[in-house]
């Protein structure tokens, strides 16, 4: 993936862009880790939105490699998607805090069948 | 090279404007009258936000219905905003759908938030916001306006879920699906991200020029296929990623569960045609793989679990994940007939799917819902005309000859087996055998001779709706070849795009 070549950062000097690439992989793992380990509701969303910054980053750092700006339009609208998924999902959450307290997603098992 | 120096000159007149904005009227409309809905909700005196809600929902809805099917016949537009939205026959078929499945939902959300005393126009606001963002997921024609309609459609979907707030259920079926929902959406993106970064360009028709099939040892591509895969395998309640559909369907209101269950399922489709069929056209021995195992995992994990189920329901949710292997098999089996067969089915699904659900309205009581299949018992001597609908919809679903879910997995399976895909098909096949299972007890409890104790409550607005639906779908079952050709000329626009 070398074709990817150098990113400059100010004057730290120039960074390989790939090294960049795989920061947002490890990102975007650890966020889906915090996702299937972590049992609080909140928690959990917080992973999600790390999952999802890993992705802005990676979307970044490819529109600064192949010169384009879409990547960062892309990221720009995800973080506008990220930040109506928050709002709507600290909503939802309060409803339910406000009926028990649930620390531990786990205990939403009224449903099953 | 400084990245402002690649941005290209803006030159965008008012006429570029209005022929952009022709080209997505009917979201346009929807969109309005969302906007119209709200403004009203707050401005009005409390007794009438409700119906004047209803009203505009069911304005702006009908308005798009008309306007996608004029465009449609006059053989629908093309390419607008630069690429990234589409107003093709592909668009408008799936708008028509969508408006159609709208209107039905907002007489369905009426009769079931006045049952419940719940507020009624935050619903229809919720709703029309969804519908939007699936029209615009069909008419998406950019990974980046895709993402977008996904997330209005999803987010909107989320709130819905949890609408009846003091309601237990409703509340755990809201936070289950926003956070699989967000899960899933985070696969897709970077699957997108990473799309984006071998071919440099989100369009889709780009996309389709610039990948080619030497791209399968491109590791970057398969990755993104694989989490695009996952991604959408989660939108369309795929097997293994379904474990989330029982509990968000049983637990969402039930306007909303009969919304979703046809309406996320044919917007994920419209999606996927577009980014595999028109986007990845050439990988598609990859995708198509992927998808194939899918297919058969969720028809036979759906159509097994669903054998089991006492709720009305959660039986339902299986069966939704079964039907969407199905149409999976259209997807796989690629080309104009493969995809038209999906589009048919789409099209047949919301009329058997959302009759059935509409069918449950009449056993809704003011403190909730009553979904288990034994409430259902003696349904066809009490009411003779739900009863005998509530068995055309099961006899339709499980694909009895000649209901239209007979002519529905016909089509499908055709497609299959023309394009190779035999054996898939014939699990398909056994899939079907064994689904016949469980829809035939639904119709047995409804023909029971021991009645349940459930008072039912005859809401004219609720039986009309089931009628209405149940004489669509006799009305497509009788020319299903018509209906048939619409979808083969939306998928043609779909394909011709990546080329």
């Amino acid at each position: 993936m070398s074709d990817y070549g150098q990113l400059q950062i100010g004057n730290a000097g120039s960074v390989d862009a790939v090294q960049f690439l795989l920061l947002g992989a490890v990102l975007f793992v650890i966020g889906a880790i915090g996702v299937i380990i972590r049992r609080n509701p909140l928690v959990i969303l917080v992973s999600i939105e790390l999952m999802l910054n890993a992705v802005n980053l990676t979307l970044i750092t490819f529109a600064r490699q192949l010169h384009n700006t879409e990547g960062q339009l892309f990221a720009l609208l995800t973080m506008v998607v990220a930040a109506a998924e928050a709002v709507v999902g600290l909503a939802v959450l309060v409803d339910v805090f406000r009926t028990r307290d649930v620390d531990d997603v786990d205990e939403l098992s009224e449903l099953k069948g | 090279m400084t990245l402002l120096s690649t941005v290209p000159q803006i030159n965008y007149g008012v006429g570029q404007a209005w022929s952009d904005l022709s080209q997505i009227l009917p979201i346009a409309l929807v969109a309005v009258a969302l906007l119209v809905a709200i403004v009203l909700d707050f401005s009005l005196p409390q007794p009438l936000r409700g119906t004047a809600a209803a009203l505009t929902a069911a304005a702006g809805l009908a308005l798009a219905l008309l306007v996608a099917a004029l465009r449609f016949a006059t053989g629908g537009g093309g390419s607008a905003y630069s690429g990234f939205a589409s107003g093709d026959t592909f668009a408008l078929f799936f708008e028509m759908l969508l408006a159609a499945l709208g209107l039905l939902s907002v007489v369905i959300s009426r009769v079931y938030v006045r049952r419940r005393n719940l507020l009624e126009a935050e619903l229809h606001v919720l709703l029309l916001a969804a519908v939007a963002g699936m029209m615009a997921l069909a008419s998406a024609t950019s990974l980046v306006t895709v993402f977008i309609s996904l997330e209005t459609l999803s987010v909107a979907l989320y709130v819905a879920c949890g609408y009846s707030r003091r309601d237990t259920a409703s509340q755990e079926s809201a936070v289950k699906y926003l956070l699989v929902g967000g899960f899933a959406s985070a696969f897709l993106l970077y699957g997108m991200a990473l799309a984006y970064g071998a071919t440099g360009t989100t369009v889709l028709s780009e996309i389709g020029k610039r990948v080619t099939e030497q791209d399968a040892h491109n590791p970057l591509l398969i990755l993104s296929v694989i989490l695009m895969a996952v991604g959408f395998g989660y939108k369309i309640s795929g097997a293994p990623f379904h474990q989330w559909t029982p509990d968000v369907y049983q637990g969402a209101p039930l306007p909303v569960t009969a919304f979703m269950s046809v309406g996320t399922k044919a917007a994920a489709f419209a999606m996927i045609i577009r980014v595999f069929g028109t986007g990845l056209a050439h990988l598609q021995a990859e995708w198509a793989l992927i998808l194939a195992f899918i297919a058969v995992a969720s028809m036979l994990i759906g159509n097994l679990a669903a054998v089991v189920q006492t709720s009305f329901k959660r039986l339902m949710a299986y069966s939704s994940v079964a039907q969407g292997g199905y149409m999976l098999v259209g997807v796989i089996a690629g080309g104009k007939s493969g995809f038209g067969a999906t589009l048919f089915y789409l099209g047949a699904y919301l009329f058997m799917n959302f009759g059935a659900f509409a069918v449950l309205t009449v056993l809704v009581t003011p403190e909730g819902e009553h979904d288990r299949i034994s409430d259902l018992d003696g349904l066809g001597y009490r009411h003779p005309l739900l009863g005998v609908l509530l068995t055309a919809f099961m006899l339709s679903l499980a694909g009895f000859p000649p209901s239209l879910g007979f002519f529905g997995k016909l089509f499908l399976f055709t497609a299959g087996v023309q394009s190779g895909w035999t054996a898939v098909v014939v699990v398909a096949v056994l899939a079907s055998v064994i689904s016949v299972a469980y829809y035939v007890r639904v119709v047995y409890h409804v023909w029971s001779p021991v009645t349940s104790e459930r008072r039912l409550w005859r809401s004219p607005a609720a039986v009309g709706v089931v009628t209405v639906t149940a004489v669509m779908a006799l009305a497509i079952s009788l020319y299903p070849a018509l209906v048939f050709a619409l979808g083969l000329t939306g998928a043609a626009d779909a394909l011709a795009a990546g080329h």
